[in-house]
């Protein structure tokens, strides 16, 4: 796994960025709604020591019907991008005259230490390692637990004025980005299957319906590869169907492609078969 | 303990933990003490008692951690408020020029505010005192770097002239040969390590008077006797806190005796959030 400095030529899922608007920003008992006020130059220099007028927010005073500002928390991080490339292009408008008023989401960037990059590999549901690389030389961690959105509008303006795009995991990491991210909110797909049939192979142990430890972990696997064969499927096979359409790629490379997706979603299928009867 | 000038600035500190930001992240986490600005001219410098250090050996800081470096941040707040710290600042004040380094800055507190730093350089001796008796103690020496290899440095004592050697983690930067540096020697409740921070040539601190030393060599080998001493990692921090970076609430995986695993070249590359089509249409 790695992430390289702004490879992809536009942002995309999984692009680490960095930008002063950028705080995971939620909601806590103390949310109101706030007013806008202004001070003179003179006020804010003599108080807060800044020069020019000072516009500052009040909780619950001043409201108006056009403002929509709201008092809440957050923290300032790097963050990495969690909409699908799909929702991006359309959000951003490419192609089709400016950005919308779409949001994107985003989850924080946090730092992690060797011990915790070793621990997350295979156990959080809601936090993705991103171990140290060739590009960055620090552990750190994708908080899918504080993920927060921003208007496309503004990410649309950081991007014209650079350097809000840090880095791209490569195919690899955001394959596996995506995976936990579909086991944390959706409890699905190839992470959640280890996890549920681990039990599972556990429970045929202890209740003494197998005997053969070998034998329950071959026919969980079996079975978690059932569910990888068909999480391939969807993501190359029927996903990429689509994207080929949009492409008017040639039919038969699409057929081509789902006749091996499919295939080997029958082999994945046969040998589970096998393996549960077998129990 | 003599030897040494008592305090250093956010660029010795950013040498020591790697880089600005992750200075300031250590700060707003509460682990390292502020240090105090002194502004002149667009100039600007931070100072930091020596031993703002202590917080380095804490890598995850827990509850307990925390109770020791209340005592840190608090002996850092009552120095800065000293009247002796006043007066220092005050010459810096009219001093600090673009491109200064810590020889110029002592430079000009021992030409202008000898007493002053004198008195403070004591004081930062007594709030160790009180720190120790807390259970967070420090044992500096002052050296001149000999050697510098892949896995550490070799750092000579003038005053004893022993050689000691020093893992290269003990400090993010790499130090050149002839860097003057302390090597502090810190015990921080059960925490112990090692940490090299760059400091002034001995020439210029002959000039100032000697402070009474708060602890004798015979108390330090009392307090350190049972310390081993391993290299520190500059801790990392998260900007959300603790709190937030607990895994309590979490939705977990546990550790079972039995581990399953899918083959993961059935979905490699199979993501439906990515696109690699330039053309594509969001559905």
């Amino acid at each position: 796994m790695t992430y390289t400095p702004a490879r992809r030529a536009e942002l995309s899922f999984g692009d680490v960025c960095g930008g002063e608007f950028l705080y995971d920003v939620h909601a806590r008992e103390d949310a109101r709604a706030m007013g806008a006020d202004s001070a003179g130059a003179s006020f804010a220099r003599k108080t807060y020591g800044v020069d020019g007028e000072l516009t500052f927010f009040l909780p619950g005073i001043n409201i108006k019907a056009d403002a929509n500002y709201v008092l809440a928390h957050g923290v300032h991080q790097q963050a990495l991008v969690l909409s699908d490339d799909c929702l991006i292009e359309t959000a951003l408008g490419r192609g089709t005259g400016g950005p919308t008023n779409r949001r994107l989401l985003f989850a924080p960037i946090a730092e992690a230490t060797t011990d915790d990059i070793a621990e997350l590999a295979g156990s959080n549901f809601g936090r993705f390692p991103l171990p140290a690389d060739e590009h960055f030389d620090e552990h750190r961690v994708i908080d899918l637990r504080r993920c927060f959105m921003v208007d496309a509008r503004d990410i649309a303006g950081a991007l014209d004025g650079g350097g809000f795009r840090i880095a791209s995991l490569d195919d690899e990491a955001r394959a596996q980005l995506a995976v936990r991210w579909s086991a944390y909110t959706l409890r699905r797909g190839p992470f959640v299957a280890e996890d549920s049939l681990e039990k599972f192979a556990e429970y045929l142990l202890d209740s003494g319906r197998v005997t053969n430890e070998t034998a329950a972990v071959s026919a969980a696997e079996a079975l978690a590869n059932v569910v990888a064969a068909a999480w391939g499927f969807e993501g190359r096979g029927v996903d990429g169907a689509g994207t080929a359409a949009d492409d008017e790629r040639d039919p038969q490379e699409v057929i081509d492609s789902l006749l091996t997706e499919l295939e080997s979603l029958r082999s994945t299928l046969g040998a589970a078969l096998d393996a549960v009867t077998m129990l | 303990m003599d030897t040494t000038l008592g305090f250093f600035t956010q660029y010795e500190l950013d040498a020591v933990v790697g880089y600005p930001r992750r200075r300031q992240r250590l700060i707003a986490s509460g682990l390292l003490p502020r240090g105090e600005r002194v502004k002149a001219y667009g100039q600007e410098t931070i100072v930091f008692p020596e031993f703002a250090t202590a917080a380095l050996v804490v890598d995850r800081p827990t509850p307990q951690d925390a109770a020791l470096l209340r005592h840190v941040l608090a002996a850092a707040e009552r120095l800065y408020a000293a009247p002796s710290f006043a007066a220092m600042s005050a010459v810096l004040r009219v001093t600090l020029r673009k491109g200064w380094r810590l020889d110029d800055l002592a430079g000009a507190l021992i030409d202008g505010a000898l007493e002053a730093l004198t008195e403070w350089r004591g004081l930062v001796k007594n709030a160790e005192r009180h720190l120790a008796h807390a259970g967070i103690r420090f044992r500096i020496d002052y050296g001149r770097v000999e050697e510098v290899s892949e896995t550490g440095y070799r750092v000579a004592l003038p005053e004893t002239g022993d050689i000691i050697s020093v893992a290269a983690n003990a400090i993010r930067a790499t130090l050149p040969v002839g860097a003057w540096v302390t090597r502090d020697l810190i015990e921080l409740g059960a925490r112990t390590g090692e940490v090299l921070v760059p400091t002034v040539a001995p020439g210029l601190l002959a000039s100032v008077p000697e402070t009474d030393d708060a602890i004798d060599t015979a108390s330090w080998n009392e307090l350190f006797r049972n310390a081993t001493f391993e290299p520190v990692a500059v801790p990392t921090v998260r900007d959300a806190g603790v709190e937030a970076d607990s895994a309590r609430g979490d939705l977990l995986r546990p550790r079972r005796r039995l581990s399953v695993h899918a083959d993961r070249g059935l979905y490699a590359n199979a993501n439906t959030m990515a696109r690699e089509s330039a053309t594509h249409r969001s559905p």
